[in-house]
């Protein structure tokens, strides 16, 4: 398998006398891995999206992608093969339409026209967005340009995509509709997704958790081992989710056993139905 | 604030008009702003309004609302008329009051150059009132696309100019949004001496700009990240294209100026 | 200060094309002192309605009623400043409305537009940050030094500096991890209690709307699609989901257990330990043989 992200011993400020945000930070990501980086807001996770397509640059150490070493000379060609959605919906839309937004990528890297129109068309079908194709941008909903955002992205057939914070700013439907658009795009595609989040509802979706806290990876581990160590995420500040709470108490006070914490309402609904039985 | 960014908005639609090229539309008006100089008597002029008004009705929009829409303008064509009434002394004398004459000369004059003045603005205002803003940067950036042999930055003005119309709303929002902010912590840009209406809109322009920049930092990101290096080796989705409605548009525009000038002296 | 909406309509830019109905023939009353949560789905009006409590926006039709204040669509602007002076507007990211070069000057800028005198402002200052739990040496700082979390709270204690016997929040937790969400909410709760504020949450976090709400105004298209207290909004999922709304978290996980097991359990406020410990007892007792 090959590595599609790795970071070696990257050190990373914004200027000369702000603190490191990374410091010494090693990061491997596999090919057609689904990772979620996660940390309280100023925990580092954000630049790190930025520093993998060479939007910043690192003070010292070296950033690979797919076997890699990105430099100044073959950075335009490396992100070709990246798509990136940012956090705020509002200034990541560049066209004037729906699609002329999705084309945008397309025309940068010189597709020609008619195959264009046909990538438009999947990619929008893709974000359930293909009704929209005239629609402005201030006429659609945060959650619906951050669609849109997605499929500009996959118009362009990336090998990798970075989502920064991609659901922050949005509101519960956004978010869902998010969510579940993503849900769909990792069941039809082979695709290395990295998605850096603060809310632990998203990381249902993903196979590697990382936690991030000053600048260091705190824990690297998978979905179902994140919550052993809850009182370690709660000291970094990260708050659980309700039935991982109520599971927790389950534990403490009636010694209910885990085997894994449920992360929604149907593993919690799951779990307590085999525990149920058993008693 | 929205409220008065309708003059001359482009309202959609499906009208006959609306459905012209841009560059149609763009070379019909440009052409008829000389040629209302042209006209010099009143069958010329009368063909002139005549015309014009058709093209009000074929954009099937409300008479009342494209009037309403040119309203700041009224007012200027209203004192030309009454500038020339005063100025021009040719003719017989009509009417004099204290000492003040006006001549026959005077209302002619003042009523054709208020007339020409009434046309350029009405016709115009139907460009934007039937042309969305990004067919309007199309059609510039199409009839301006032969500057690029002698290095006029012709695909990034025309990328400028889109980008700036797609972030007017945003702009427009968030100005009403910090001024609301504002005004509830007490300021008032509506009262008050002027000195203190200028102070009070410091508050409103150092967060806009401060926003407008962070946007333009986040955008450029964005571009950045997905592929824009300028213009070379791009391609473009956006294609206009003449279709037999803009030949026929353009066949009988083209006879409508041949009577215009036979209908001159 | 009791607010009272009677038949209030509001009409974005009427008499043109774009005209456009945002509120239709709202009728409200909220009471001192009372914790109201205004919600609804993006662009069911609740902007709209906020703006009118203090006058940002008169309505077209109706009357809002705001102490003694009465709105309506022929009202003076003189009057309205002493309104903006009583009722507190927190904005979506207020941390957009910072200007000033330092943080004091900012929290002060309210206090200067409503001529409060000289000597009250040092002290005004000091406890709005402390009602933010900021620290004083933030004070000669610029606010744009400031962290996002910091930023937003420096807002927050320039609309609390003004002493506004009305409190509405527009989705004050915005952007915010959750950690940083709770922390606010619960700011603002204390000052609820503690100061016996008014408090206008308007949100489409459905988890704030119960933890914390009184009372809850459901907004759908416009109009008041469903008024009451949290428990018995929520108890009507049919209703919130034709105004395009979720359930709580800690309801719909409890609704679905109960559908599940045949269990009864009821909305009271439940802490995670509490709950946990009713599902438990409901499960043993349910238990089929």
């Amino acid at each position: 398998m090959m590595t599609a992200i790795e970071f070696r011993d990257v050190y990373f400020r914004y200027n000369e006398d702000a603190p490191w945000v990374l410091k010494k930070f090693n990061l491997k990501i596999e090919e057609n891995e689904t990772v979620a980086i996660i940390g309280h807001n100023g925990s580092g996770k954000s630049t790190i999206a930025k520093l993998a397509n060479g939007l910043l640059v690192p003070q010292a150490g070296d950033i690979l992608v797919n076997g890699r070493k990105l430099t100044a000379s073959n950075v335009w060609e490396i992100r070709q093969n990246i798509g990136m959605v940012f956090q705020n919906p509002e200034n990541q839309f560049v066209g004037t339409t729906v699609r002329d937004d999705v084309a945008f990528g397309l025309e940068n890297r010189g597709i020609p026209r008619k195959e264009m129109i046909e990538r438009i068309h999947t990619s929008l079908t893709q974000v359930g967005m293909e009704n929209y194709q005239n629609h402005e941008p201030h006429n659609l909903s945060g959650g619906q340009k951050q669609r849109v955002a997605i499929a500009s992205v996959m118009a362009t057939y990336p090998e990798i995509l970075l989502l920064d914070e991609a659901t922050s700013m949005l509101d519960p439907r956004g978010r869902k509709e998010i969510l579940s658009t993503i849900h769909d795009l990792k069941e039809e595609l082979e695709i290395t997704m990295v998605m850096i989040t603060h809310d632990l509802h998203e990381i249902i979706l993903t196979d590697r958790v990382i936690v991030m806290n000053q600048g260091q990876i705190y824990k690297d581990t998978t979905v179902d081992h994140l919550f052993n160590d809850y009182q370690g995420l709660q000291s970094i500040g990260l708050s659980l989710p309700l039935t991982v709470e109520l599971a927790i108490e389950l534990e403490r006070q009636y010694d209910y056993q885990f085997t894994t914490y449920p992360l929604d309402n149907e593993e919690f609904l799951e779990a307590l139905w085999t525990s149920n039985l058993k008693e | 604030m929205k409220s008065f960014m309708i003059i001359g908005q482009y309202v959609p639609g499906n009208s006959l008009i609306h459905r012209l090229d841009p560059r149609t539309k763009l070379i019909v008006i440009f052409t008829f702003v000389i040629i209302v100089f042209f006209a010099n008597n009143s069958w010329s002029y009368g063909w002139l309004t005549l015309f014009a008004l058709i093209l009000v009705l074929l954009t099937r929009l409300r008479i009342g609302y494209i009037l309403k829409g040119i309203t700041p303008v009224w007012f200027l064509i209203f004192f030309t008329f009454i500038l020339h009434l005063i100025i021009t002394k040719e003719g017989s004398v009509l009417i004099e009051i204290a000492g003040f004459t006006i001549h026959e000369g005077g209302v002619l004059q003042g009523l054709t150059i208020s007339l020409r003045f009434f046309l350029l603005v009405l016709v115009t205002s139907l460009l934007t009132l039937t042309t969305s803003p990004m067919e309007i940067t199309d059609a510039i950036e199409a009839l301006l696309g032969p500057l690029k042999k002698i290095k006029v930055p012709v695909h990034e003005l025309a990328l400028m100019m889109s980008i700036s119309l797609r972030f007017i709303p945003t702009l427009l929002d968030e100005t009403e949004k910090i001024s609301k902010a504002q005004a509830s912590r007490g300021v008032d840009l509506r009262t008050g001496s002027i000195k203190d209406r200028i102070y009070a809109i410091v508050p409103l322009l150092v967060p806009l700009f401060i926003s407008a920049f962070k946007r333009a930092e986040e955008l450029a990101m964005a571009m950045e990240a997905r592929g824009y290096r300028g213009s070379e080796g791009r391609t473009k989705l956006r294609k206009l294209q003449f279709k037999s409605l803009d030949f026929m548009a353009m066949i009988i525009y083209v006879s409508i100026i041949i009577i215009f000038f036979s209908l001159r002296n | 200060m009791d607010i009272q909406f009677e038949r209030v309509s509001y009409t974005y830019q009427m008499n043109t094309p774009f005209s456009y109905q945002a509120l239709k023939d709202i009728n409200m009353e909220i009471k001192t002192g009372e914790f109201v949560a205004v919600v609804g789905h993006t662009g069911s009006g609740k902007s709209t309605l906020l703006q009118h409590i203090n006058g940002l926006l008169l309505p077209t039709e109706g009357q809002v009623q705001v102490g003694n204040f009465r709105l309506s669509r022929d009202n003076k602007r003189q009057d309205l400043k002493k309104l903006r002076e009583k009722v507190g507007v927190v904005f979506q990211y207020p941390e957009h409305q910072l200007f000033e070069e330092t943080v004091e000057r900012d929290i002060s800028f309210g206090l200067k537009n409503f001529q409060v005198p000289a000597e009250e402002t040092q002290a005004r200052i000091a406890s709005a940050l402390e009602k933010v739990h900021l620290s004083d040496d933030v004070l000669q700082k610029s606010p744009f030094e400031l962290s996002g979390g910091q930023m937003r709270r420096v807002a927050i204690a320039g609309v609390l500096a003004m002493n506004p016997e009305v409190l509405i929040l527009d989705e004050p937790t915005a952007g915010l991890d959750p950690k940083g969400q709770h922390d606010i909410m619960n700011m603002f709760y204390d000052l609820h209690k503690t100061k016996n504020m008014t408090t206008i949450l308007v949100t489409h976090q459905m988890n704030h709307a119960l933890n914390y709400a009184d009372h809850i105004f459901v907004l759908a298209d416009g109009r008041v699609h469903m008024k009451g207290a949290p428990e018995q909004i929520f108890s009507q999922v049919e209703s919130l989901e034709e105004a395009n709304l979720d359930m709580p978290d800690i309801l719909s996980l409890m609704n679905q257990i109960n559908q599940k097991f045949g269990t009864d359990l009821c909305y009271k406020r439940q802490k995670p330990d509490e709950l946990a410990k009713e599902i438990v007892e409901q499960l043993r007792e349910n238990k089929p043989l």
